[in-house]
């Protein structure tokens, strides 16, 4: 049919062959694909996949995450026809507590923007386009991504790059303060199992201080693919918070940090049958600090694993790691922290804490800190606790009056609190705190 | 009335109280004096409803209600109110958070609909600065970082709050000077009430100077041993506990 057909290479085995083959049935249709640019683009994506294969339990990144078990098939793509809108609630959604958020909304459905539904456009001080339409417009603000090389090693970046067919192209001017969040919202509908695939590139200018969230929902049988590119100005200040709920996500983030870069991720999995969140920070200036927290709250039969690397490639920089896992039924959660200090990042300081509460014998929970050390002035420490709840604190409690399943919901909240404490916008704070408290009421 | 008959407990599978008997009609406050390892603890524990105690024996009885038979909550929501040797610190609750939950669930047991978060803040504030508590630290999380006396003090606000009708006080003096039990024993003695029983248990003399009981009684390995008024109290800081076996058990 076209050229891409006859260059798809060959696939080791049925599980890569599944996404060639849908390369193959899509490629045509996916926005961009008149360009050369755009076409090489993606084919160098899918090249890279290839070679990688589809990670297994195998690839030590990949130990606790099996994709050939957990991704046995792949769906049709959506978002290949922008005429079809359906009707949607976002609050149903993605849930009231997020929805109702006061912040420049930027929504996608089924790998679509949807400018019926956002508001991002009428936020002063940024630049704001659809990844579709800057790949369709030769002279269009994506085609500089296409000419992007990948940070790193990535196969959900690879993935979402091969098929993204939508996503959020922004830049935050330098200095600017931006008085509400900005809110990416991507949502995978019920209905006919599908894929869904977004790719965006943020840019946050020199000295601008802005609040970043990402409400990743994928419902039913939906698979969705989402890569975020962010590259962070000197002195600016970001705070990002991604959450993950329901069906099967793969996330990735990768994360370019600059001289005094603030930035303080947040990540946040609510059950969902496979979550992969990854997250890769670079530190490229010195005295820049990033303090990542991660909460995952499972039941049932839920996988969430957070993978992140943090690179210090510059000196005098600080890292600092929380992770806070309840885990319960059959659930399993994961959190692999790597921290690299390159040769030449002295003073260094970077702490990493992983804390998980069992609540069932059959949940499990995996940490894996690795430090890869090249430098020798550096204070670099990690520790991980497992435990149940305090049967002292349950007994106080439930003595003052607080009836037992109360008492456990309290003292799961403050647990899981520990991780959203430090979000500085209180309303956001609040509207996690409580997405907490109705997954523990639930 | 409390009523505590032929009560045995054991925990770990060593038994702790031993054919313990107790009668504390609503008015009075009765100490319970004794060595180390005597059993107090576990005493208060039993009634409190702590799990890892297994009663094997005997009964216990307020108002006329089974305690052995209520959970924790029950028990608390009964007016049972046991104000912990030493009280845990909850990291990540709020106090104020911490004391609301408790106060809605004593009057959701008792049908009545939550309180105003206004009338709440009014009244924790009253109580509070009756003890010299700051509505900062109630801010904080419960306990944590609190002094010993801090601590203690954070129990009797809990007590004022919820007004039980049976209170235990375990130990209520360990590790505070003389004027953190004297703060914390004014705030006992304004709760002193003709519809409330006062069990206060204690090792020393000292803090039945500031909550003078209407009767004492010794216990000792697992069981009262001899009762008196409140001059016993006296003669036991004279004698010591030797007479009453401290380390036969």
């Amino acid at each position: 049919m076209t050229i891409h057909q006859t260059t798809i290479p060959k696939a080791a085995t049925p599980a890569e062959q599944r996404f060639l083959d849908l390369y193959a049935s899509v490629a045509e249709r996916l926005p961009g694909a008149r360009h050369h640019d755009v076409r090489e683009w993606r084919k160098a994506a899918l090249d890279r996949f290839v070679a990688q294969g589809l990670p297994h339990r195998r690839i030590e990144e990949w130990k606790y995450t099996d994709l050939r078990a957990l991704m046995p098939e792949v769906h049709p793509l959506a978002g290949l026809f922008p005429a079809v809108a359906a009707d949607i609630s976002v609050e149903a959604a993605i849930g009231k507590e997020l929805a109702h958020l006061d912040a420049y909304r930027a929504v996608f459905v089924d790998g679509l923007f949807r400018a019926d539904l956002s508001t991002v456009q009428d936020a002063a001080e940024t630049a704001f386009q659809t990844l579709r339409a800057g790949l369709e417009d030769e002279a269009g603000a994506a085609h500089a991504l296409a000419h992007q090389p990948p940070l790193v090693r990535d196969v959900i970046a690879d993935l979402a790059t091969a098929f993204a067919t939508d996503g959020a192209i922004l830049s935050i001017l330098p200095k600017a303060r931006l008085e509400k969040p900005i809110h990416l919202i991507f949502i995978a509908c019920a209905g006919t199992p599908k894929l869904a695939a977004a790719q965006s590139a943020i840019v946050i200018g020199e000295g601008a201080e802005a609040t970043l969230i990402e409400t990743h929902s994928a419902v039913g049988e939906a698979q969705a693919l989402s890569c975020i590119r962010l590259a962070i100005g000197r002195d600016a200040r970001l705070s990002h918070i991604r959450v993950n709920a329901g069906a099967k996500q793969l996330s990735s983030a990768s994360v370019a940090l600059s001289e005094r870069t603030q930035y303080d991720p947040v990540q946040m999995t609510i059950d969902g049958t496979l979550t992969r969140a990854q997250t890769h920070i670079r530190f490229g200036g010195p005295g820049a600090r990033c303090h990542y927290a991660g909460a995952m709250m499972l039941r049932g039969h839920a996988h969430a694993d957070f993978t992140l690397v943090v690179d210090h490639a510059a000196e005098a920089c600080e890292s600092r790691e929380l992770v806070k896992a309840v885990v319960d039924g059959r659930s399993r959660g994961v959190f692999q922290g790597k921290v690299i200090v390159e040769p030449g990042a002295q003073k260094t300081d970077g702490k990493q804490m992983a804390n998980a509460l069992l609540l069932s014998d059959e949940a499990e929970f995996d940490s894996k800190p690795e430090l890869e050390i090249f430098a020798d002035d550096v204070v670099c420490g990690h520790g991980a606790t497992a435990g149940q709840l305090d049967e002292d604190l349950m007994f106080y409690l439930r003595a003052r009056g607080i009836p037992e399943v109360e008492a456990r919901a309290l003292l799961i909240a403050a647990f899981i609190g520990e991780a959203l404490d430090k979000i500085e916008n209180e309303a956001l704070r609040c509207a996690l705190q409580e997405k907490a408290d109705a997954w523990l009421s639930s | 009335m409390l009523e505590i008959k032929d009560l045995h407990a054991e925990i770990d599978g060593k038994e702790i109280l031993r054919g313990f008997n107790l009668t504390v009609p609503k008015g009075e406050v009765h100490a319970i004096m004794g060595p180390n390892g005597s059993g107090k603890s576990t005493l208060s524990y039993v009634i409190a409803g702590k799990e890892e105690y297994e009663v094997t024996q005997g009964s216990i009885t307020w108002d006329g209600k089974n305690l052995l038979e209520m959970a924790p909550e029950e028990r608390a929501h009964a007016g049972v109110f046991l104000a912990f040797q030493y009280p845990m610190e909850i990291p990540g609750v709020a106090s104020l958070t911490f004391l609301r939950t408790a106060l809605n669930s004593h009057r959701k047991a008792r049908g009545q609909g939550e309180i105003s978060i206004p009338d709440f803040m009014r009244t924790v504030r009253a109580e509070a600065d009756k003890l010299g508590i700051s509505m900062d630290m109630l801010k904080r999380p419960v306990n944590t970082g609190f002094s010993g006396g801090e601590k203690k003090r954070n129990e009797v606000l809990q007590m004022a709050l919820l007004q039980p009708t049976l209170c235990i006080l375990d130990e209520m003096d360990s590790g505070l000077d003389i004027d953190a039990i004297r703060i914390a024993a004014e705030g006992v003695n304004a709760l002193r009430s003709p519809d409330r029983a006062m069990l206060v248990i204690t090792h020393y003399q000292r803090l039945l100077n500031y909550i003078v009981p209407d009767k004492v009684h010794v216990m000792a390995r697992g069981q009262i041993l001899r009762s008196g008024g409140k001059e016993l109290a006296l003669e036991l800081e004279e004698s010591g506990y030797a007479g009453y076996g401290a380390e036969a058990a």
